[in-house]
């Protein structure tokens, strides 16, 4: 989750009041938002936000809900809005190297200090890394609109025949010497796939380049404290993304006192507005809201609560006409709108109910009811449980335990080698804990039950967990007659039919290793373990193990 | 009088009389391993007098263990020089004993006399003239048992620890000698009767028990350690946790560890785009490499893309992108037990319904003190006609009452397939307020695809990081500890209920 830093100072600033933490904190209960620190003597405060309010990325947005909770400001804000200042063309052959555009201007903004213009690059920054997928989906240009001429025409031209000087340079550069040389062009420039090498470019109309996107800027529309009137563009692969992006940032600005001119985008096939001049509308009952809420809260209420969270609603009758601002995404159905007037009415203040009616059945599956019942038996044999991870390495698995290697599950994407596989067998596991274990007391019984993971094709994940159980008993003598004693205690006190056959199997010792059938299905193998493979875990004395597949009737 | 002594301390005290009154512990012909402890009792009742003397002992160092075995340097050289007739270049030596060993042993053997040097134009060669390696005879004699540091020949012993040969080590040496009245006792000019320790069936059986003295035990001293077998002290938490919700009225359910994308995030309504999906945040699996086969889901499949690109049937306007089935299709690790619940409801529960799922997930994380690649989850849910919010709180509140916390709290949050989602908060006495579940009722976009008639039938869900719930019952701080290594831990840690 993101996590948002702000100045006290300016944050205080904005909202018109200081909060102590405890204040601010038991609005926050009203709200997803956490209050991470709160430090006065570093003048500082972090949030931590939710994935579904990007719009609180920035801290004007936090301040707009908290003006809400605190009834300082109620409904939909309402910034100043001139429409279709302009065009942004949009040529046909960006639609290839990065398709979509929105942009707005906003003017007469207060961003006098350095602070309020760090906190909107913070924003900025925090959501091309969350939004954004690292620029991918989302890319954002900040510009001073008093250096551009407009119409804007979004294009994609070849790197060699365009330069500018990028954003911190001194020099004019060409587009690929931007890509090859620069900080940001080395780190970004995967992010354009550029059929016959043409990158999206923005211009305005005198053909001087504002931006290349998502690499960077143009040295000729920096920010500077003091700046008032900004130019936004927001480029990517998902319109949907882009034009929410644009609402928060332009929303932010509109906190600022800034007046929103939306813009024209023109692309080949259609004329689109942002940022989008009306709020959405979502149609839901006032019933709905109470069946989900569980109290009886009228419409009226409910449109006092929906204000309180900075949107706005009618009610005709029962049905309420709820009025969703651009910089809000998470209004998919009428549960989001329940939601709302649940959280900003107060989990804490609903209270909770237990409900009596609902009769069903308490079970164990029938897996864990096994498991359970061959746990008992081998603790009252004496054997400690111990419980092992199931994500291992191949050679935890076989080379260090003299098991003949086979197909075992592996990740793609380990974070480490040693945890690369899903294990195939309970008995590496217990070997290698008897030889993190040399130094304690023997004899050393320990047993452990536990899925493993076993490849099969004709399965619906083309794999199938198993349960078994293994033990292990170590001790200065010890052998198959032992081990055999116990799992034949194991199988005849639960109802298992337990037979041997000869076999041959890592990390066994040939003609002291048999396969475990039980009730006549080939389930396990027992045996007494090769000194060499002892050895070489710093075992100096017998170990006989056995490890069998729970018969489970599932269903 | 009359004295009374177990068999034990009678055998000491006959013995020690035997050898004239006065011994070393060590030398009594008696049982060693409980002598001191007898010895001890005859001190308590004043038959013997107990000295005990710090002694210096030489012992053999590992290198002289291993050269008694191998052989010692000089030995080598003397075996080396008599295949080859008595007499050998050094150059040629050198494949016959390693490098540092062939030092030792042409310094060793010139100072003992067993070789001579004589130098030539072609080079330097040893002469054999000796053959006692004195230094073999002292080696086996301290190697057979210590011998006391008084009874070496100083020079000899400066000469072993040069070469690193012998340790010195220090020792107690316990002394006895009998007391006037141990001798009396003895003698027999004192009675003694013989106490008897553990009761056998022959004394049962055969009525001496009634005869004999039964020795009264010390009562305050510490039994033998007995470790016995035992539950794993986090599955026993588990089992603890399964009971309380299986009370509850709660069925448990199940799913596989390799999971499809479809049932671990898909029917979830999580988009295909979501951060949770993406290489860092779950497991991709590389092999098997096919995906997986949901022919047999079809139906739902469909149903499923229809509500993630437009909202199929469910009153959402869905996620609005082009949905992929070959995204759906991918095999993961199982990265939420929601998986098992999703495969539950998605099979056709009656309604109503309670399950639940206690199972391992995985995430590719930096296993450190708070992370771990994998660990267990616990998750329930509500399948009933009805259910609200407040309902949803008062399932955690009484889960968290059985879990043995009284005072619980509720805050907003957000979880890409509950919606209200809730996060519940329970008091903890020493550590404040604590994070115990994520929870909310399922999402229309899940439910209708499945054929549940919401908002009629709601579904009330909740999942609990339940390991580190485990970490404060058990007072670890290192999540690595549920998955502990350590037999000693598990010997000695207590099963808290």
């Amino acid at each position: 989750m993101p996590i948002v830093t702000v100045s006290m100072k300016e944050f205080f600033r904005l909202l018109g009041e200081e909060l102590s933490e405890d204040e601010l904190s038991s609005l926050l209960e009203y709200t997803k938002v956490n209050l991470e620190s709160y430090d006065p003597d570093e003048g500082e405060m972090e949030f931590e936000i939710t994935a579904d309010r990007m719009d609180l990325v920035a801290m004007e947005g936090l301040i707009r809900l908290i003006k809400g909770l605190t009834e300082r400001e109620l409904g939909l804000p309402r910034y100043p809005m001139e429409r279709r200042a302009f065009q942004v063309r949009v040529t046909e052959r960006v639609s290839k190297v990065r398709p979509y555009v929105v942009a707005a201007v906003v003017r007469g903004v207060d961003l006098t200090t350095e602070e309020s213009l760090i906190s909107l690059i913070e924003a900025q920054e925090k959501i091309h890394d969350t939004l954004g997928r690292k620029r991918r989906r989302v890319s954002i240009g900040l510009h001073d609109f008093s250096k551009i001429v407009p119409p804007i025409t979004y294009d994609a031209r070849p790197a060699d025949e365009v330069s500018f000087v990028p954003l911190g340079e001194y020099a004019e550069m060409t587009a690929r010497e931007v890509l090859e040389q620069t900080d940001k062009g080395r780190e970004y420039a995967h992010l354009i796939e550029n059929p016959g090498n043409l990158v999206p470019l923005i211009l305005d109309a005198r053909g001087e380049i504002l931006s290349l996107p998502p690499i960077i800027n143009s040295e000729l529309t920096r920010l500077t404290p003091g700046v008032r009137d900004l130019f936004i563009d927001v480029t990517g692969t998902d319109l949907r993304a882009i034009s929410y992006t644009l609402e928060i940032i332009t929303s932010a600005l509109g906190e600022r006192g800034g007046r929103i001119h939306t813009l024209e985008v023109v692309y080949p096939d259609r004329t689109i507005e942002t940022p989008k001049p009306e709020p959405d509308q979502l149609v839901v009952s006032g019933d709905f809201v109470r069946r989900m809420v569980g109290a009886p809260l009228d419409p009226d209420e409910m449109i006092h609560q929906l204000r309180r969270a900075r949107l706005d609603a009618s009610a005709e009758g029962e049905l309420l006409r709820v009025l969703i601002p651009g910089f809000r995404a998470d209004f998919l159905h009428p549960v989001d709108v329940a939601e709302e007037v649940a959280t900003t009415y107060g989990l804490n203040n609903l209270g909770y109910e237990l409900p009596l009616n609902v009769m069903t059945v308490g079970r164990r599956h029938p897996r864990e009811k096994v498991s359970s019942l061959v746990r008992t038996l081998m603790i009252g044999l004496g054997y400690q449980e111990v419980l092992n991870y199931v994500m291992t390495s191949k050679s935890f698995l076989f080379a260090s335990v003299g098991r003949r290697e086979r197909p075992v599950v592996e990740v793609a994407n380990p974070v480490s080698e040693n945890y690369s596989v899903l294990r195939d067998s309970l008995i590496p596991g217990l070997l290698h804990f008897l030889s993190a274990n040399t130094h304690a007391k023997y004899p050393q019984r320990v047993f452990e039950v536990g899925d493993v993971v076993v490849v099969d094709e004709t399965e619906e994940t083309r794999a199938r967990d198993e349960r078994r159980v293994a033990a292990a008993y170590a001790d200065y003598s010890v052998g198959f007659e032992d081990i055999y004693s116990h799992l034949k205690a194991l199988t005849d006190n639960s109802g298992m039919e337990v037979s041997l056959s000869p076999h041959s199997e890592g990390p066994f010792l040939d003609g002291r290793c048999a396969r475990v059938a039980i009730d006549g299905q080939d389930s396990g193998v027992m045996g007494e373990v090769n000194p060499d493979v002892l050895l070489r875990l710093g075992i100096t004395v017998p170990v006989a193990m056995f490890e069998i597949r729970l018969p489970i009737k599932e269903g | 009088m009359e004295i009374s002594l177990s068999k034990g301390e009678i055998e000491l005290l006959i013995e020690l009389h035997s050898r004239g009154g006065r011994a070393r512990l060590d030398d009594l012909g008696v049982d060693k391993s409980r002598a001191a402890a007898w010895a001890n009792l005859l001190r308590e009742k004043g038959l013997v007098d107990v000295r005990e003397t710090k002694r210096r002992y030489v012992i053999l160092s590992d290198r002289a263990r291993r050269h008694l075995k191998e052989g010692l340097p000089e030995e080598k050289l003397i075996r080396a020089l008599n295949r080859m007739g008595g007499r050998a270049k050094l150059s040629d030596l050198r494949g016959s004993l390693p490098e540092e060993e062939l030092n030792v042993a042409l310094g060793e053997g010139r100072r003992k006399g067993i070789i001579r040097l004589e130098r030539s134009d072609e080079g330097t060669y040893a002469i054999l003239i000796g053959k006692e390696v004195p230094e073999r005879a002292i080696l086996e004699r301290i190697s057979s048992s210590p011998v006391p540091e008084s009874e070496m020949d100083p020079s000899i012993l400066r000469d072993l620890k040069r070469r690193g040969l012998v340790e010195l080590v220090e020792r107690t040496e316990v002394e006895l000698e009998l007391t006037d009245l141990g001798r009396k006792a003895a003698e027999g000019s004192i009675k003694v009767v013989e106490e008897v320790g553990k009761l056998t069936r022959d004394l049962i059986l055969t009525g001496e028990w009634k005869r004999r003295r039964l020795k009264a035990y010390d009562v305050s001293a510490s039994p033998p350690v007995t470790y016995p077998g035992k539950p794993h002290p986090y599955v026993q938490f588990l089992e603890e946790v399964r009971e309380i919700l299986i009370g509850m009225g709660f069925a448990e359910v199940k799913s596989p560890i390799v999971e499809a994308e479809f049932w671990n995030f898909d029917v979830l309504f999580q988009a295909q785009d979501h951060p949770a999906r993406e290489v860092h945040d779950s497991y991709q699996v590389a092999y098997p490499s096919r995906g997986a086969d949901l022919s047999r889901h079809s139906d739902l499949v469909e149903r499923v893309r229809q509500t993630h690109e437009h909202g199929w049937k469910t009153g959402s306007r869905g996620w609005g992108y082009e949905w992929s089935f070959d995204i759906a299709r991918r095999l993961i690790l199982r990265s939420q037990t929601t998986a098992a619940s999703a495969r539950s409801l998605a099979s056709g529960l009656k309604v109503p319904s309670k399950i639940f799922a206690i199972d391992k997930v995985f995430r590719p994380e930096t296993p450190d003190r708070t992370h771990a690649i994998e660990f267990h989850q616990c998750e329930g849910v509500v399948l009933a006609e009805n259910m609200n919010v407040r309902h949803l709180m008062g399932f955690l509140a009484e889960f968290a009452k059985q879990l043995g916390f009284r005072e619980v709290r509720f805050k907003p949050a957000y979880f890409p397939f509950t919606e209200p989602s809730v996060e519940a908060y329970v008091k903890h006495e020493s550590l404040g307020w604590i994070e115990i579940a994520g929870s909310g009722l399922f999402r229309p976009e899940m439910l209708i695809p499945m054929g549940y008639d919401y908002p009629k039938v709601q579904a009330l869900a909740w999942g609990i990081g339940i390991g580190r719930l485990a970490m404060i019952r058990l007072g670890l701080d290192d999540i690595r500890e549920l998955h502990s290594q350590n037999l000693e831990y598990l010997r000695r840690a207590k099963l808290v209920w």
